[in-house]
Formats: structure tokens, sequence, C-alpha cells
């Protein structure tokens, strides 16, 4: 079983992890624990930022997926990743400001969590690869919002991989550091968030999700199950192809 | 602090109006009377057929250097059930937002909704309300020296529209100003989409930008600025537009919790100009 540690410290939480590809596995109760950690400091009146972070050197592998079946895909899939209260409508509607300290490699959840996730920061050797390929929960709107539309459209369908300095150009993330600096970045950048007022980060936030949901942010996810089952079926489809 | 005029005069001409907020001992903070007259002045100028374009500019070294505390808590006092009790109502504070700055006829609606093109001359700060004032415009031509964003945010939360800013800049970009106490450089609101040029001369650049604008046919300009209202509401601006007000009456009577400073009361004991200073030492430029 995957660790899942959420520790508090001076206004800030720390989910940390040993990487997040369990997520593009689809472990359902590695999500289901994570889910639970966010909510946690999100409800904490100590806490003003969460920072989501892999104690790795890669904040999220490549590794196979783990699809679900089409008849397990509205059942144990959308409660694990799919439904309101799954991770990643949790890290997207969070209460506090949720920040992204990403190394090395991000892939499939990887970059589907960072989307998610209101900031992030990044060493010079990340690498961003597109989530829409294997996690079909990914928020495209979300993608389109934050890197714009032609780009976002250009990486659902080409799947390339970004560099962190291409990451940056394109609005992918806030800052690129050296490994070395990267968690005295986050500190720096997550001590502005502690300067807030609890009250106005929280209302902050919902602001930000009502115009999230005027974006469609909302309706997206509450399209993955259809996703999720159009991938699985398409994939059986193409073994009975095969066969 | 309350000595500020917006002057409007037009140059028929050539067609372009221009709008100067004249503050400048005060970074031309703007008041609520401001806004009323800005908002007037844009009425004006829409009404005007022989204007084409309207110049956006402020006295001095700055274009705007935000919303004047001082008169803040006097917009909700002077609303209609603002004075029945020692603390002004919650309508009244959700009346007084929308009427000056959120609602149809507030600056920024006004702005926004302006049908003849709107072009920003951008000098020194345009934090707050000159941030806004950016953002509802069409076009706008910076200085070197221009900076952008809301420190104001970091005070007492964000309280401004969010999907223009997420529209324009991005959303992590626009929850960098969000959130972190960062205003943006010249340079930086350049290659982030929020400015369309950065000048040597803003002030020339911009009346060349708006003789520019102005030589198009006035059907054609009006015709385009229709196609924009339509994205605009496709966009959901008007619904963040009037959520923007809801929270922004919650944030003027929120609770700070121990160690947070404590924005507004530095307003009542130390005075605004003191209590701005205060609560924009830390603001970082990027």
């Amino acid at each position: 079983m995957t660790a899942v540690d959420l520790r508090t410290a001076d206004g800030r939480a720390y989910i940390e992890v040993p990487s997040f590809a369990p997520l593009t596995a689809h472990d359902p109760d590695f999500a289901g624990r994570l889910a639970a950690a966010v909510v946690e400091a999100s409800d904490d009146d100590h806490v003003k930022a969460i920072v989501l972070r892999a104690t790795g050197p890669d904040f999220a592998p490549a590794t196979p997926t783990g699809f679900p079946s089409v008849a397990g895909t509205p059942t144990t899939w959308h409660r694990a990743f799919a439904a309101s209260t799954a991770v990643y409508q949790a890290t997207c509607f969070a209460k506090k400001v949720v920040v992204a300290e990403v190394r090395g490699a991000c892939h499939g959840a990887g970059s589907a969590l960072l989307l998610c996730a209101d900031l992030a920061v990044a060493s010079e050797d990340a690498a961003f690869g597109s989530p829409f390929l294997d996690v079909p929960e990914s928020n495209f709107v979300l993608a389109a919002l934050t890197i714009r539309l032609n780009r976002a459209k250009s990486w659902l369908l080409r799947g390339q991989t970004y560099t962190a300095a291409d990451a940056l150009r394109i609005g992918l993330v806030n800052r690129v550091v050296p490994t070395g600096r990267l968690r005295a970045e986050t500190e720096r950048m997550t001590a502005a968030v502690r300067g807030m007022p609890l009250d106005g980060v929280t209302m902050s936030k919902m602001l930000q999700q009502a115009v999230y949901d005027a974006h469609g942010v909302g309706r997206e996810f509450d399209l993955a199950d259809h996703y999720a089952i159009h991938r699985a079926a398409v994939g059986s489809g193409l073994a009975e192809e095969r066969a | 602090m309350n000595d500020g005029t917006v002057e409007l005069t037009k140059d028929h001409d050539r067609h372009i109006a221009t709008i100067t907020i004249r503050r400048p001992a005060a970074g031309n903070l703007m008041t609520r009377a401001m806004a009323t007259a800005f908002a007037a002045h844009l009425a004006d100028a829409d009404e005007d057929d022989d204007v084409k374009a309207v110049l956006i500019r402020g006295e001095g070294d700055d274009l705007c250097a935000g919303w004047d505390p001082a008169d803040a808590w006097e917009q909700y006092t002077d609303a209609p059930g603002g004075a029945v009790r020692k603390h002004p109502s919650q309508r009244a504070r959700l009346i007084a937002l929308d009427d000056a700055w959120w609602g149809r006829n507030g600056l920024y609606q006004r702005l926004l909704h302006c049908r003849k093109v709107t072009i920003v001359e951008a000098r020194g700060r345009c934090w707050d309300t000159g941030l806004y004032l950016v953002l509802c415009a069409d076009l706008v031509v910076a200085a070197g020296d221009a900076t952008f964003g809301s420190p104001r945010w970091h005070n007492v939360g964000v309280d401004g529209d969010m999907s223009l800013l997420f529209a324009t800049v991005g959303l992590k970009r626009a929850k960098e100003l969000m959130y972190c106490n960062v205003a943006w450089s010249a340079p930086t609101a350049l290659d982030h989409g929020l400015v369309d040029r950065v000048a040597d001369d803003a002030a020339q650049g911009a009346t060349e930008l708006a003789a520019m604008c102005a030589s198009i046919m006035r059907d054609g300009i009006v015709t385009e600025k229709y196609a924009v209202f339509a994205s605009l509401e496709k966009l959901g601006v008007g619904l963040s537009f009037a959520a923007t007000t809801v929270v922004g009456a919650s944030l003027s009577n929120i609770h700070f919790q121990p160690g947070e400073f404590n924005f507004l009361r530095e307003v009542r004991h130390e005075g605004a100009e003191a209590a701005l200073a205060r609560s924009r030492a830390d603001l970082e430029i990027r």
C-alpha cells in the first residue's frame, strides 16, 4: 500500500507520497486516501495552503494504466476518480490554495492533478506529459483555461511532453528553479498565501469555484465517466479486432 | 484625500474622447464619486456618434494606484439601508458595490460594454481599480515603468472579477496575482498577454493607437464590439461580476484571525494612507 502522509506546519499542509503514479494506475485505495488527505487539509482552520509533493525523484513517472471494465466504470471507478468527492474535484474545489511541487517526470495523473492545483513550482528537470491519453478524468476545460485552447488541443491530440522551460512559457507552471531550490521556492510562494486572512483565502476560493462553474469546469468533470467508458469500449474493440 | 476628479475631453475632428483621472498626489486612487463620474463620461462618449475611440489615462506618474479605502466605508453607509445601524447592512454593501463598480451602471460594466474602442495608457501603478481598467479596456499601451496587480487581494481576499483575468492571462498566472502578493512589470505583463504593447513613450503610443482605431468606419467598430459582448456573455463574465458583488460585500466584513494583518482596523486607526503603505510594503514586482 502506497503511503499518503499528511502533516501541517505554519499554516501549510504537506501531502507527501513517494509518487503520484498510483493515480495513473487507477489504484482506488490510493486515490481514496489522497482525496481524504486533501479534504482534511482543506477543512483545517490552521491551513491556508496545501502542498502536493512527491518524495521520490519523480512527481508521477509513466506507468501502465489500470482501466476499469465498462461495467465497473459507473461504480468503483466513479467513486474513486470521477465523483465530486473524488481526488480531482477535492483538489480542484479545495477551500485552500493548492500548490503542486513538481520535480522529474510528471505524466498521466500527475499532469491531471497539476491542472487541478492553483499554483505550481517545478524543478528544471521536470517534464510534463499529456494527461489525456491515460487519464480520462483529466479536465480539458482546466487545460484550455491554463495553457489556452490551441495548446490544450495540441496536448490532447499529439500528446507531446513539455519541458519545464516550455511549461513556464505557456503558463502551465508559475516558477521553475534548480532542483535544490524547489522546496525553498514552495515555502516562499506559500508564505505569501499565509499572509492573507483565512476568511479571505476561503471566500476567494469560493468565488473561484463560481467562476469555474461558469466556464464549465464542473460539467467537464461530469463527463469523465463517459470518457472512461468510451476508452474501455475502444480498448476492448481493438482487442477484438486483433483477435 | 477626497479631492480627485475625472475629466472628459472630446476631439471631434479626430474622433477621440480622452478620459483623464486627476488625483496625481494620491496616485489617482479612485473614489466612488470618481468612479461615478468616470462611468458617466463613458456613457457620454458612448452616445456621441462623432467619437470612435476612448483614450483613458491618469495625470501624473500612475494610471490608478487602487481604490481609496477611506472612501470605501462611506459608500456603504451612504447606500440605502447603510446608516440604519452602527455597521452598514449587507444590502447596503451589495447596492454600493453594484451601483458604483460591478453592476450594469458601474464603472467596470460601462467600460467593458463601451461601444467605442477603449485604449488605456498604462503608466506607473496600475493596481486594484487600475488593474480592472486594464482588463476591461480593449487595448493597452504600457510604459516601461508600469506595474500591474491587486495588492488589496492580499489584505482582504480576492474581491474582483476572475473570469476576465482567467480569460486574459490564463489560470495559473491569474492565481499568481490573486494569491502570491505579486505585481507584474510591464515586460511580464506583455509576455502574459495583459498588455498589447510596451512603449518608450506610452502617451504617444496610446495616442497613435487611438488615431489608428479612429480611422476605422463607425459601423465596423460597433459591429465588432457587439461580437465581443456576445463572447463575454459566453465566457460568463456577467455571472462572474454578480458573484464578485456578493463576495466583495462578504469580504467587507470578514473576521481576522489572531496574528493576521487586519487591514480594515488599520484603516480605521491609522488612516487610509498609512494602512495602504503598510499593506503594500511586501508586494513583489516580478
